[in-house]
């Protein structure tokens, strides 16, 4: 099993098998278009600070150990999901959308989903903690397209 | 990072796991999320996989052309607010609004009506209020069966169903018979696994007794025949059934608009 190495925008450096590596579409690609027998193979992320790198291996890592049952995974999966907070999850996303990690996408998307579902836009706008880039009119001709799931009375 | 620097299609793909109706919601959160609400990429993953199929059965090709023309989300919006009339016209397709869930309505002229062919027990007129072009007017009959029928995989999976009557009495009460006396028997089941319980209502309630059934929208009444789980949609044809033949109630002052089977929620 050939390894390789990952660096990260802020220099860390992690070393993966080729078998957790290749859940990225990305580096996947890479490796087939690059790929060389050696070991000292480095692979430069500058979009994709240490910290989330390490969080998308330890998942990565997780979705192919054979000693896990698939009920396992899915409660660990849980698990990590819960203890991350806004921010982070929002970097997985973009890390797992930037290479291309389909299954860790979905996973992180859902969960922000999960969190929107059912709330009004100024609940998510606290949630997501942004804030309101329209103009008045703007805003004004979204209630007014919109007004089926905004009117109070229609909720 | 703040979720407004994700690029658009990030935040369509979390939208995708959100319901229409939250989607629209969200547009009025701010830019980026208007951009990703009104997405093609997003409204695709609302639209029934299988929606190219449904819009060219449109009964006129004319239509066909129309809704692929429209953006996703008109097409989505579209589909919930006029069924759409497929096949020869005399059934139509539509999408429950806040879910993208798959209805259809039976028209009369596609159900089974047993004697529904001899103009002395069953008429078809053209109705006002009705979509299709005719309906049925039941003249008399003491034989009543109705049964209509759709296949599971047309329907969205994973969905709870329930099927209705859409109906009406006729105007004149004389010309109304047997249905306040005797309770019409309302099944619905899988073909080949018929069940014989089912339900019974009274079609013509008298003054201050329960009601089942409910005026719609369309000015039509309907009353519900009974529900079904639709898992995967590989449970072959589901079968509405409705029968009332006591021999001696003659039963006449019906109109049949169709069946209705649209998801029911708890």
């Amino acid at each position: 099993m050939r390894t390789f190495q990952l660096k990260s925008s802020d220099n860390k450096i992690f070393k993966v098998s080729e078998e957790i590596a290749i859940q990225s579409a990305v580096i996947k690609n890479f490796l087939e278009d690059f790929g060389s027998d050696s070991d000292e193979i480095v692979i430069p992320l500058p979009n994709v600070r240490g910290r989330i790198l390490e969080m998308m291996i330890e998942w990565m890592v997780k979705h192919v150990d054979e000693e896990l049952t698939k009920e396992e995974v899915e409660d660990w999966e849980n698990k990590f999901m819960n203890d991350l907070n806004m921010e982070v999850t929002t970097e997985l996303v973009m890390a797992a959308n930037y290479l291309e990690v389909i299954g860790l996408l979905h996973r992180t998307c859902q969960s922000i989903a999960d969190h929107i579902s059912g709330k009004s836009p100024e609940e998510i706008r606290r949630i997501l903690n942004i804030t309101s880039d329209f103009t008045p009119e703007e805003e004004a001709e979204i209630r007014r397209q919109n007004g089926w799931v905004l009117n109070p009375s229609t909720n | 990072m703040a979720i407004n620097q994700l690029p658009v299609e990030c935040i369509s793909s979390i939208l995708a796991f959100t319901s229409p109706k939250d989607a629209c919601r969200s547009a009025a959160v701010s830019l980026a999320f208007r951009s990703a609400a009104d997405s093609e990429a997003l409204w695709t993953t609302f639209l029934p996989s299988d929606y190219r199929q449904i819009i060219s059965q449109a009964s006129s090709p004319s239509t066909t052309s129309f809704l692929n023309s429209l953006s996703k989300k008109a097409l989505y919006f579209h589909l919930c607010d006029r069924p759409l009339l497929i096949g020869s016209g005399n059934s139509s397709f539509a999408l429950e609004k806040d879910s993208g869930k798959k209805c259809y309505l039976i028209g009369a002229r596609d159900l089974g009506i047993i004697w529904g062919n001899s103009s002395q027990y069953w008429t078809w007129n053209s109705n006002p209020i009705s979509r299709f072009c005719e309906v049925a007017e039941l003249q008399r009959v003491w034989w009543l069966e109705i049964k209509g029928s759709i296949e599971a995989r047309n329907l969205s999976p994973q969905t709870n169903y329930a099927a209705y009557l859409v109906f009406k009495l006729v105007e004149d009460r004389y010309q109304r018979r047997g249905f306040r006396e005797r309770p019409v028997l309302l099944r619905v089941y899988l073909e080949g696994a018929e069940v014989e319980e089912g339900k019974t209502a009274i079609l013509e309630p008298r003054e201050g007794s329960h009601v089942a059934f409910e005026e719609r929208a369309d000015g039509w009444m309907e009353i519900e025949m009974g529900e079904i789980f639709n898992e995967l949609g590989d449970d072959g044809s589901i079968v509405c059934h409705l029968k009332e033949f006591h021999d001696f109630i003659t039963k006449s002052g019906l109109i049949v608009e169709g069946i209705e089977i649209r998801p029911k929620h708890d």
